[in-house]
């Protein structure tokens, strides 16, 4: 290959990795800037240790919607519809019709497990922060902090273990 | 003549040009113009000063790379993205700079910098914004941002590193759906079929880009004659094995897998035929029993009472598999790949023994059979010594 090809390569290649991650970042942040709900989280304990300081826990919605519709006699993606309730927010019901049968609603998968799938089951978190997380267990203000876009999709923003936010404490060391 | 430092190898040296002088093979002045050559190539300390940079260029990388970490949970989030931005766009920076040069490894090197700066990259934009995902999609969208790379780059290294990540993306893809789960029980060997015709697959595009690309070519051969090698352990472990009825009767046979390689394993049959490559017949024989042993792997094996017969016709597939590749790889004068074939032969056998050596009657026929196979050998290797000139016997042309 002559060297002007492969610097047009090269240049294309530069231009794609641009567009693309910079793209990725800016969409991730644009996403990130709407109206926050609190989604009650469960079964975080123990961390997975393959992950680094990730913890990994399950949305109550999962079986909040299990309890709805078995999910190994529904194998299309679902929408449920979600209302606010002591400050959190859990299923109501299937989302039917057109968008203004219900907002918020949440859109899950079929995990092949059993489980609906939310897209979301972990939070990065500072590992001078990380022993903390081990011995929290489920209460009210325990929750994850995230924005749902108009597709359903979760974007975590913070994980609050009983009242405590993990992304202030981070940003306040 | 003699060298200004000399070592245990030039005193060899000397003593071999004294030989040849004796023998008159070499006349005075081609000894004293030989010697003078070697002197002039000769490394002295020169590897030793690049050993030492290597080591303090390397301590000092991963001192960076630990001082970085030591401190990660301090960096904010958008320094993090931007110095990795930057390095991402750097390390191609570096490639079109040193593209010029005439050599073009340094280009290389840069741009393999870029296939580890995308996984790097996506792995920090999930730290940050807290994704999860299906982790083979990360991996393909590598292997997508490898593929420019590899196009590019002189050396097969790139290449290697494109089919490294297509080959674990396909691989957590069939994990996704739970496709290796059982494997050597009840399973119906999919996963198999789908990597052994992606291994034919690159041996059909390994044909069609050697003109193109040596470099890639070569890997790309590299990587398919290895994923058929542990396509073949793999189903001659199930040869050995019988399903456990634990598990239920095993189920239906997904045939898409067993189409696609089917149909891969005729198109690179067709192809050998077709451009009339050396070693066709063994080749062809390496392809039909590749075939015979993975398909053959699916039959009989809810039936315990078979079992014996079923090592028996495995070891002997895969043994003629091994025979084959020898042959090929012998007659075109691939002096490793013949090695490793035969030693895979021989491991074969020792397993073989291993699995059978349960009573007198067993191991008898085992005996016998591996019998069989040693004359096989020796009357195959008399056949190519016969046949081969001495340059492919001798040579390593591959």
């Amino acid at each position: 290959m002559s060297a002007t090809l492969t610097k047009r390569v090269l240049l294309a290649l530069a231009l794609v990795d641009l567009v693309f991650f910079g793209g990725w970042v800016v969409r991730e942040e644009t996403l990130r800037r709407g109206g926050p709900i609190h989604l009650p989280i469960e079964g975080y304990d123990p961390r997975d240790l393959l992950s680094g300081h990730y913890v990994r826990f399950q949305l109550v919605a999962v079986r909040e919607a299990t309890n709805i519709i078995d999910p190994r006699r529904n194998v299309s993606p679902q929408t449920f519809c979600i209302e606010r309730r002591d400050g959190l927010y859990h299923v109501k019901g299937v989302r039917s019709g057109d968008a203004s049968s219900c907002s918020p609603f949440l859109r899950a998968t079929y995990d092949d497990r059993g489980h609906w799938d939310f897209g979301v089951d972990r939070f990065y978190v500072d590992e001078r922060l990380a022993n903390e997380a081990r011995w929290v267990q489920p209460s009210p203000n325990t929750y994850l902090v995230a924005v749902v876009d108009g597709d359903g999709a979760i974007h975590p923003i913070d994980l609050v273990v009983n009242g405590n936010s993990f992304a202030s404490q981070k940003t306040s060391r | 003549m003699a060298f200004s430092s000399p070592g245990r190898c030039s005193v060899g040296f000397e003593r071999k040009l004294a030989a040849w002088k004796k023998a008159g093979l070499l006349t005075e002045e081609q000894a004293a113009a030989i010697a003078r050559h070697e002197e002039s190539q000769a490394a002295g300390t020169r590897w030793l000063v690049w050993g030492i940079a290597a080591v303090g260029g390397l301590a000092i990388a991963v001192g960076i790379i630990s001082v970085i970490a030591a401190n990660w949970d301090n960096i904010p989030d958008k320094l993090k993205l931007a110095a990795c931005g930057a390095l991402l766009l750097g390390s191609l920076g570096g490639a079109w700079r040193t593209s010029s040069l005439k050599n073009l490894w340094p280009r290389d090197l840069f741009l393999l910098l870029h296939c580890g700066m995308v996984p790097a990259t996506i792995g920090l934009i999930a730290q940050v914004y807290h994704l999860s995902g299906h982790p083979w999609r990360a991996f393909a969208l590598c292997a997508a941002f490898a593929l420019p790379a590899a196009v590019v780059a002189k050396q097969g290294l790139l290449t290697d590193v494109f089919i490294g990540f297509l080959t674990v993306a396909l691989g957590l893809l069939m994990s996704e759906y739970h496709w290796f789960a059982n494997l050597f029980d009840s399973g119906d060997l999919r996963e198999l079929f789908v990597y052994a015709a992606f291994g034919l697959v690159l041996l059909l595009g390994a044909s069609a880009i050697r003109g193109a690309h040596p470099g890639a070519s070569a890997a790309a051969r590299r990587w398919g004659i290895g994923l058929l090698a542990a396509t073949a352990v793999s189903a001659n472990a199930i040869w050995a094995t019988t399903y456990s009825r634990s598990l239920g009767p095993p189920g239906p046979v997904l045939l898409w897998p067993l189409a696609i390689f089917v149909a891969a394993a005729a198109a690179l049959g067709v192809q050998l035929w077709w451009t009339d490559a050396p070693a066709l017949r063994p080749r062809l024989a390496a392809i039909a029993l590749l075939t015979l042993l993975l398909c053959g792997a699916l039959i009989g094996r809810a039936q315990e009472s078979n079992q014996l017969l079923r090592q028996f016709v495995g070891f002997g597939l895969f043994a003629g598999l091994c025979i084959a590749v020898a042959m090929a790889a012998a007659e075109s004068g691939n002096k490793l790949g013949t090695n490793l074939a035969t030693l895979a032969l021989a491991i074969r056998v020792f397993v073989f023994y291993l699995e059978l050596a349960r009573n007198l009657m067993t191991t008898g026929l085992g005996l016998i059979v591996t019998g069989f196979v040693c004359l096989a050998i020796a009357y195959a290797w008399w056949r190519l010594r016969r046949t081969l000139p001495a340059a492919a016997r001798t040579g390593g042309v591959s």
